[in-house]
């Protein structure tokens, strides 16, 4: 129920970005320019995992390259570093005994990402690409490390306050839904943004 | 800038159309059981029961004819419209048999309950006494749905017992996945010793398992590549399965329906102890080269079956040209059981003790002959079809094939 609810809400909020977009779709600032978003933060990690010891409280770092023309879509990539969650825990009554056990799961996103600035210095984001998830699990007197992907998708809302004319700081919420593990990854992130070129 | 929507929309479509939830739960009378009290059915009447039925009232829900057939203290009943299925606990009040159970269709998730009776009236007497006739045994009752169970009449008349050729035949029904896919909805999750407990009642009387090899060489039963919601649940552990050891996935991994990931060897085991199952394929799944861990585990049990008298034979698959190398550098390859998906020279380079072609290669008849003229026999698979399940049996010398409606392949096997 608060999957299809979240699909729902999801579901609105691109409808509106797409109805948006047609309607605003030009500005009279001709200059193109390509802008570095970076990010970091405290991030949680919805899962229905529940082992006595597990943080679900984590950080994440993302950054993305994005070109931004004249009209008011956006589009670049980003990429980064999220934790998902971490525990240590021991483990008994398994059929090889008991066992101290530690398991880590993070991802480095790879995601196409298409942001808008709805009203000034506020921006709405929209992203759809994948995760590399890596696991790694630590018991029974052995490590393993290894990685798979998943298709996520990113929704989200930044504020930067422009400092200069290249440099722009301030605050993004955004929230991944990663499709492999059928949960959500949300964080609030301190942003800078710095135009590294403009033609 | 439109392909930007496009792009968006696409996304949006795949967002909210993945369903990996398995919905599917045993229904039970709320008003408590007919069978409370009754005594059970003695095992020198039971096999009076088998035969095949006609529906009187509810064809129109589970088809025009069934056959009844006992697994163990349940009777079963088997049908074609919709993989019709009944499982059935039965007892007896005074001279009199009743019946409840649960029914379902296995194309679709569509489950119910039902209660039968057989009166004195409806011959009881005659199942008592042997002397059952076309005509002479009727069963009355009503089926419905969880919430509403006697919603509608149920009629089934003794038609006929099995023909000698249906009594007779080895005709193999192997069950896919143990049993069936998860997406069948059965209650156990498809590759596990739970659902192989089911196969024999599913109408099969063998089982295709799928074997991958954990990081420390213990071959085990899982289908996919990687630890995946449409197989377990939600896990602490992500990535190819086979990365991983077997402790790992046993104590992290919970599969769909929360069973723990079988190794081959408890799976085979079960097979011969607990199952009167004939045949069982080991379809080689693993990425790496898991011959040398696995054939050892089914020599042990091939030895074990010949000890025990059991009619049971465990077949290594050998799907394609790699695993076929693979096969043959393992030591005396060539008395190994197994079942050879390629070629029939490539059946022969094995001396492999089936063929196992794809079922849209056709019936393949000349072939299937040149197979049992050299004492191997040949199955076929996946027919899930009804109408290629009946053409198979019916038209073809296959011995047998695998299937993910083992019920409906029992229904028209028993009604030869």
């Amino acid at each position: 129920m608060q999957d299809k609810l979240i699909k729902i809400i999801a579901l609105f909020i691109i409808t509106i970005l797409l109805g948006y977009s047609k309607v605003n779709a030009q500005k009279n600032d001709s200059l193109y320019h390509i802008n570095i978003d970076a990010g970091i933060g405290p991030s949680i990690h919805f899962t229905d995992i529940d082992f006595e010891g597990q943080q679900k409280s984590q950080f994440i770092f993302t950054f993305r390259v994005m070109w931004e023309p004249e009209h008011l879509m956006r589009i670049g990539l980003e990429s980064g570093f999220i934790h998902l969650y971490y525990l240590e825990t021991k483990v008994y009554d398994t059929m090889f005994g008991s066992t101290n056990a530690m398991i880590n799961m993070s991802s480095i996103p790879i995601m196409a990402v298409f942001t808008m600035e709805i009203v000034n210095n506020l921006e709405i984001i929209g992203g759809v690409g994948g995760f590399i998830i890596i696991s790694e699990v630590s018991s029974f007197d052995n490590y393993t490390l290894s990685t798979s992907w998943s298709n996520a998708y990113e929704l989200g809302l930044a504020y930067l306050h422009p400092i200069n004319d290249k440099l722009k700081i301030g605050a993004e919420i955004k929230s991944y839904y990663i499709s492999h593990l059928q949960n959500y990854d949300a964080t609030i992130q301190f942003s800078v943004k710095y135009s590294i070129f403009s033609y | 800038m439109k392909w930007i929507k496009y792009i968006l929309l696409a996304m949006l479509s795949i967002f909210v159309s993945c369903n990996t939830n398995l919905e599917y739960l045993e229904p039970e009378y709320l008003d408590g059981s007919i069978l409370d009290g009754t005594s059970t059915i003695p095992d020198n009447i039971k096999s009076n029961f088998e035969g095949i039925y006609n529906i009187k009232n509810g064809s129109d829900t589970f088809g025009d004819r069934v056959a009844f057939k006992w697994v163990g203290d349940k009777l079963i009943v088997y049908g074609s419209k919709f993989g019709s299925y009944f499982k059935l606990g039965g007892g007896v009040q005074d001279t009199v048999f009743l019946f409840e159970g649960s029914w379902r269709h296995m194309q679709n998730v569509d489950v119910g309950l039902l209660r039968l009776k057989i009166s004195v009236e409806d011959g009881a007497l005659d199942l008592w006494n042997n002397s059952v006739k076309p005509g002479s045994v009727k069963l009355k009752g009503s089926f419905g749905f969880e919430d509403n169970p006697n919603q509608k009449e149920l009629t089934l008349e003794y038609y006929r017992p099995f023909s000698e050729e249906a009594k007779n035949s080895k005709f193999l029904i192997v069950a896919h996945r143990g049993g069936g896919r998860n997406s069948d909805y059965l209650g156990a999750s498809e590759n596990t010793l739970e659902m192989i407990a089911m196969a024999e009642e599913l109408g099969g009387n063998g089982i295709e398992i799928d074997v991958k090899l954990s990081k420390d060489n213990i071959p085990f039963l899982y289908h996919d590549k990687n630890i995946n919601l449409r197989l377990t649940q939600e896990s602490p552990i992500q990535g190819p399965i086979e990365d991983f050891t077997f402790s790992q996935l046993r104590t992290f991994v919970r599969l769909k329906n929360g069973e723990r990931i079988p190794s081959v060897k408890e799976a085979l085991e079960f097979v011969l102890m607990k199952t009167t199952l004939r045949f069982v394929w080991l379809d080689m799944k693993s990425t790496k080269n898991a011959m040398p861990f696995v054939i050892p585990i089914q020599q042990d049990i091939m030895k074990r079956t010949k000890e025990m008298g059991r009619d049971l034979v465990v077949v290594i698959g050998i799907p394609n040209e790699d695993k076929q190398a693979l096969f043959l550098e393992y030591p005396n390859s060539q008395n190994i059981e197994s079942i050879n998906e390629m070629t029939v020279d490539d059946v022969r380079k094995t001396n492999s003790y089936a063929w196992g072609p794809r079922w849209t290669m056709g019936s393949q008849t000349s072939l299937v002959r040149e197979i049992h003229s050299e004492g191997r026999i040949a199955i076929t698979w996946t027919v899930d079809q009804i109408q290629f399940i009946t053409t198979f049996i019916n038209e073809s010398e296959f011995d047998g094939f695998v299937t993910n409606y083992p019920t409906i392949v029992a229904y028209y096997n028993y009604a030869r």
